[in-house]
This record gives structure tokens, sequence and C-alpha cells, in this order.
């Protein structure tokens, strides 16, 4: 009878969380399709045929390209021109299809590529701008800079630039001219890290989960004629800059324009290549829809994207875990620190000095958003040395994850009988064995819930790290998006994944806090 | 008894809660086999008296020597002096998340004291003694109070102490669970383990106690043996104080 009623009750609860799931992906799939639509169809009624029809309009950009930053004249005009910038020109153009925009402004060539898979965007034929591709170079490494200028003045002389971007660009030419180094090319000069947005065709995108593109192969020629080995590091456009001052890639090459402001801040080597600012617009067309099916065949099986998804998936676990670990240790320390000074009637100036800085630490890492401080660790705390982005990443949210812990772990403390410490020391035990053997283990106990909670959170949170140029599990979802124009599928599997992780996570917990509740009965 | 030998002799303790004196200049001496109870008002610093005697509470003043080390010496490792000054709480302070025996057991074999095997046969026969060898495995949550108080003698037995400290061993008891506390304490008394008891319990004081010391105005005021302390009492307050107690 027992045995049945609780088969039946596992079972009941298998079966909602499955409904749980259904409904989730059902929100997703009601949202994104309703608002598509409905806006789609207000979007027909404002065309834009030429520049002078920008404003007033919501023109969207690419944060940080020129594109953003001629569009940025119109903001704030009398006409109430609005810019929306996306991360990615992929993004952009998404936006587009689905009317949340009225035109997006974008270097020619990702332009030509988005069209050529969008049959309802069209480009016009006035350009917005001309303007000059350049690789950028830190200040002081003058010595590359002009090296590189070296390298592609000789690239230019003997054709070979300009075999790379017909290879890419122009119906007759493309696939036929492929960059290869030459036999016998020495890498003895080290490794030349170069920072870019792999979202950004024809210059950079994913080709089978490699980077590959005019600018990558512009790259590693470059890369060759210095005798150096191509690093390629994916990051968010507008890091690009900041990478490349603080030393995390050598140069930084997506497609980048000469501009007064990033002057300012940074070096650009001779121009590369011409290319021109254009506007999309919807003109209105009907897309050829793809069917669920499709979709699902286009952002798993071809060209095997799935594989983005365990490998992103690998780096969010890895993350999280080391993280994990690391904050319950860091933050175990500070509790105890908080304890002991709280708990303490003579207190020492050691454990005083200690305490204000756990104190000043757990405000700090409590009151500023995560994001921030992963930029932080990165651009600032390591701008001068070359490190592991994971490596970053787990130190950023084990800082940070060690403060909740903290809290959470102190509470459980004070909530435990000063008799209980007391009856401890009676029995001769002296501070640290009393908290090992008496109070930790109550305390963790109490604890745990809100440890759970905060592992969870941090799982959660780990999906910024895609900012610092890691392939997290929504970076992987991220990519396959850039390259189907489908958002779709690739965000609810992401959506899934972390669901059902996190429901394992939950369970587990509650598994583990019955049997603790068990042995105090 | 046996020959008196001196076993904890306090000299001008002093003790302060902030700028607060609780405990003025006490001086005594407890010998080896004596059963000592502590009686007085309440707030009047005897349980403050007893804690002192293992550090619990710190003195700022003062000599507590137990045989032989001076606890107040900043040399003493004080952690090694506890483990043969046993102590009983009113609230039992048993540890919820062990058994009864692993409660036993944990404090002789993580000081190492003795091995798993010796403090496991250690603790049946302690758990023989108060009663509740059929309590071993099960957790203090399901224990009466004066099957709580008794693991917790146990507990404190279990590394062979020297002297045992009780403070209001039986202030937190139902009244019919008094009893079989104080029937294990007796026990003990009459094996000739040295015992300070702060206790409310006058009839324990009389029948058990070689000597009753009466603490008001933050000092002893009558240290006599049973008969002469409760029919003779020399202390005025004291007389007062037995008047309302009896």
């Amino acid at each position: 009878m027992k045995v049945n009623h609780s088969l039946w009750k596992a079972g009941m609860k298998k079966l909602r969380c499955y409904f749980m799931c259904i409904a989730v992906i059902m929100l997703f799939v009601v949202t994104i399709t309703g608002c598509g639509k409905q806006e789609s169809e207000s979007a027909k009624t404002l065309a834009i045929t030429c520049v002078d029809d920008l404003e007033g309009k919501n023109i969207g950009v690419q944060i940080g390209t020129t594109g953003d930053i001629y569009a940025s004249d119109y903001e704030g005009d009398e006409a109430g021109t609005k810019i929306t910038r996306f991360n990615k020109g992929t993004d952009a153009v998404q936006a587009l299809k689905q009317g949340k925009v009225d035109c997006v402004i974008i270097d020619e060539q990702p332009a030509l590529t988005f069209i050529n898979k969008n049959s309802e965007l069209s480009i016009l034929e006035e350009e917005f701008a001309l303007e000059e591709y350049a690789i950028c170079v830190a200040k002081e490494k003058k010595e590359l800079t002009s090296a590189i200028n070296k390298a592609l003045q000789k690239l230019k002389e003997n054709g070979t630039l300009a075999q790379i971007i017909s290879n890419y660009i122009g119906d007759d030419t493309k696939g036929k001219t492929p960059y290869k180094s030459l036999e016998g090319t020495t890498r003895e000069n080290g490794t030349l890290t170069m920072a870019t947005n792999v979202a950004f065709p024809p210059y950079e995108y994913y080709e089978n989960g490699v980077a590959t593109g005019i600018d990558v192969d512009m790259a590693q020629a470059v890369a060759d004629e210095l005798g150096m080995e191509l690093v390629v590091s994916d990051m968010e456009f507008d890091s690009i800059i900041i990478a490349v001052q603080s030393g995390k890639a050598d140069i930084g090459v997506a497609g980048m324009t000469v501009t007064e402001d990033r002057l300012k801040n940074i070096d650009f080597t001779e121009s590369y290549t011409t290319a021109k600012q254009v506007i999309i617009v919807n003109n209105g067309g009907e897309s050829e829809g793809l069917s669920l099916k499709e979709k699902f065949y286009q952002t798993f099986v071809e060209q095997g994207r799935w594989k983005y998804i365990p490998l992103g998936l690998f780096n969010t676990v890895i993350i999280t875990l080391c993280a994990g670990i690391f904050g319950i240790i860091l933050g175990f320390v500070f509790a105890i620190i908080r304890v002991a000074h709280d708990r303490n009637e003579h207190r020492t100036a050691v454990i005083k000095t200690l305490n204000t800085i756990a104190k000043i630490y757990l405000t700090v890492f409590r009151g500023t958003p995560m994001m921030v401080q992963l930029l932080i660790m990165y651009y600032v705390v390591f701008a001068s040395v070359k490190v592991n982005p994971l490596i970053a990443a787990v130190l950023a949210f084990g800082l940070n994850s060690a403060a909740y812990v903290a809290e959470a772990v102190r509470a459980g403390i004070m909530s435990i009988e000063i008799g209980q410490f007391e009856a401890g020391r009676s029995l001769g035990f002296n501070y640290a064995q009393t908290m090992r053997y008496i109070i930790l283990p109550q305390a963790v106990k109490n604890a745990l819930p809100a440890m759970c909670n905060e592992f969870i959170a941090l799982l959660k949170e780990s999906s910024i790290v895609g900012y610092i140029g890691l392939m997290d599990l929504t970076k992987a979802g991220d990519i396959i998006r850039s390259n189907t124009y489908e958002a779709l599928i690739p965000l609810c599997s992401v959506a899934v994944v972390y669901l059902l992780i996190v429901m394992v996570l939950t369970t587990g917990v509650s598994h583990l806090e019955r049997r603790l509740m068990k042995d105090a009965r | 008894m046996q020959d008196k030998e001196v076993l904890i002799e306090i000299k001008d303790l002093c003790k302060f809660y902030g700028d607060h004196l609780v405990l003025d200049h006490i001086n005594t001496t407890i010998c080896r086999g004596e059963v000592i109870a502590i009686v007085g008002p309440s707030g009047c610093g005897k349980s403050t008296f007893l804690r002192s005697m293992n550090l619990l509470e710190k003195p700022e003043s003062g000599a507590i020597i137990f045989e032989g080390i001076n606890l107040l010496d900043k040399k003493t490792n004080i952690n090694l002096v506890r483990e043969k000054i046993g102590m009983v709480f009113q609230q039992f302070n048993l540890f919820p998340n062990m058994t009864v025996k692993e409660n036993i057991m944990l404090a002789p074999v993580k000081l190492k004291v003795m091995g798993k095997d010796e403090a496991s046969k250690k603790a049946d026969e302690l758990l023989e003694r108060v009663g509740l060898s059929d309590k071993a495995d099960a957790y203090p949550g399901n224990l009466s109070g004066g099957q709580k108080q008794r693991i917790a003698i146990a507990r404190t037995m279990a590394m062979n102490p020297d002297v045992i400290l009780f403070d209001e061993p039986t202030s937190a008891l139902d009244p019919e669970m008094v009893g079989e506390v104080l029937e294990i304490m007796k026990e003990l008394a009459r094996e000739g383990m040295t015992m300070i008891v702060v206790t409310h319990e006058m009839g324990f004081a009389r029948e058990v106690a070689t000597r009753v010391l009466f603490i008001d105005e933050k000092n002893i005021q009558e240290d006599s043996e049973p008969k002469e302390f409760f029919e003779n009492p020399k202390n005025a307050r004291l007389q007062e104080f037995l008047s309302k107690v009896r």
C-alpha cells in the first residue's frame, strides 16, 4: 500500500515536471511568434527609400560600429529619430525582420549576406557612407604597428590581399582563391592574438565551428609574414578595443573603421580594404517561412551546429562548479571571521581588522552587479596580465558567490544556540574544533537551502561570460542564432537545458535536506 | 571521606560585566571528594562564579588554581584543563544532530583521550549507569528532559573529569523528572566524585552536599556544613533567604 502510494507520487511528480517544461516552451513560442507578426505589419506603412527618410525612424545598429557612430548624429533630432543598439549585426537584422526597428545601418558585405538569406530584406541603392577598414593596435606597441604596415604593404603588392577579398566577395570569384599559409612558414616569434566579433560575414563568421572570413585570412597572412601564430579570440564588438588596449589581445580586426574617437584610445595600421555603410530595410515581401522541422534541422543538424551546445554547456558547468567550490571555501572563511567577531567579548585587533575587511568585502560584492564585477576582473584587474578568460570568470564568480555564501553560513551559525558552543568548549575542544565538530555540521544544515539558491543563481548568472570572450551555453545559442537568423529553437533549447540542470539540482538538494532532517529526529 | 587534598583554590576572584562588579574578591578552597552546593537569590552571581571555574566567564583578576595550575595564567592551555573539569548545563546542550552514543563518544575520540573501541565500551557502561542503554541510537530530540540531562551527565563523565560543575541541572525540568536526575547525582557523590552544584534544590543540598555556600552581595556570605547551614544560619540575609525558600 505504502509502496504503491509513493510510486504514484513519484509518477505524478515526473508528469508535473514534464508539463512544466512544455508550458515554458509554449510560452516562448507564443511570445516570439506573436510579437513578430504584430509589429511587422506596422513596419510596412513606414517605408524608407533614401537616406533622407531616416529622420524620425527607429534605426538599428550594432553597438560601437561606424554605423552606430554615424547614425548617432540623428539621435535626439526634432523628428524624434531613435537609435536601437544591438550587440551583434545579426541581432539588428533579426529585429528588423520582426519589425522592431525600421531599418539597419551596417557594413555592405555583411548586409549582402543577410539579404541573401532573408528575401524580405533589401539594401537601399543609396549608400549611407564610405569607409576604410584597418587593424587596431595598442598605442604602446608602435613596433607591432609598423611591422604590420610593412606586411600589409607586401600583401597588397603581391596580390595576396586582393585574392583573399575576392575569395569572399564577388559571385564569380567566391571560393576560388582560398588563402593558405606558405609551406615552411616559421612561427618562432610567438602568438598574435586577434580580438574580433565573429558575427560579421564575410569578414568574420563561423563555418563548421571555426572562425573564418576576410579579416581572419588577412590576419593569418599578416601573422605568416611576421612569423607568428595567430589566435582568434571571439568577444563582443564593444570589448575589442578595450581588449587590445589592456593587452588581452595584440590586434583588433573586425571590419573596424578609423574614427576620431577611436584614435584617442588606440592606433590603427594602414587600411586593408574599403567598404560602404548601407541601409537594410524590410521590403514587405513574404519571407520563406520554415517549418518547425526545417528550423530544427537548420539549428542542430546543418553544419553540425549542435556541437556548440555541449561545448558551451561544458564551460557553463566548469565555471559554475569551480566558482561554486571556490565561493563556498572563501564564504566559510568570511562567515567564521564575522561570527568570531560578533560572538566574542574579548576582540583582539586581528579579529577586528579581519571583520572590517570582511564587512567591506560583503558590501562591495553584494552591492555591485555581477556583470560589472566580471568586466572589472578581466579588463582592469588582469589588464596587464595575459590570463585565460575561464580563470578570470571562475575568480569573478567565485568571489561574488563567496559574499552570498558567507551571509548564508553566518546566519546558519548564528541560529545555533550559544549553549552548543559552550558545551563544546567545556568538553575541552578549542575554538576551531568546536566549530568543526559541533557548530558547522548544524549550521550547514540550516544554511543549505540558501546555499542551494545561491548555486542556482550562480549557474544562471554565468550566462554573461560571453562578454569576456568565453563560449558558454548562452553564447552557444547565440552563435547558432547568428548563423541561422532564427531565434526560437536555439534560445528555447538553451533555456530548456538551463531549466533541466536547475531541476536536477533542486531535486538533489531537497533529497539531501530530507536526509539531514531525518538525522535530527 | 579521604584526607583533604586541595583540588581547586580560588583567590581574590573579581568579575565585571562592563563597569558592573558581579564578583568581589572571592576566596575559597575545594578539596577532592567534596560536594559543594551553591545557593543564593537569583542574579547574585552564583552561576557566574561557577562558570568562572572553567573560564566560560573570564574573571578580570584573581587566581583559580586547579591541580596546581593557575587557569588565569596566560601560558595555561585552558583546553587541556577543561578536559578535567566536566560541566552540566541547565539547558542540557546535547548535540541534536548526533545520536545519544555519538554525543558521549565525540569528545573522548576527537580529543584522542581514548580509542574508538574503548570510547564505545565506556559509553555503553555510562549509559547503563544512567539507565538509558536502550536509547543509545536515539536522537536527543526524542528524549524527555530528565533523560536528556542524564545523557548530558554521561557525556561529561566520558572524559573522566576530576570535578564536575553543575549549573542548575534540574531547573529546566518538569517536577516529576527532577528525581531521576538527582538520583544519578547522588550516586556520583557516593562514589567520591568532586562536584560543585548551583541549585535551588534545598533537599539535595541538605542530604548530599558536604558543604553549602550562600552567595549574595557579590561574595560568599556563609560557608558551612549542611546541618549547620540550614539549622543555625548566622548571616541575616541567609536567614531571610531560607525563610522564603522553605
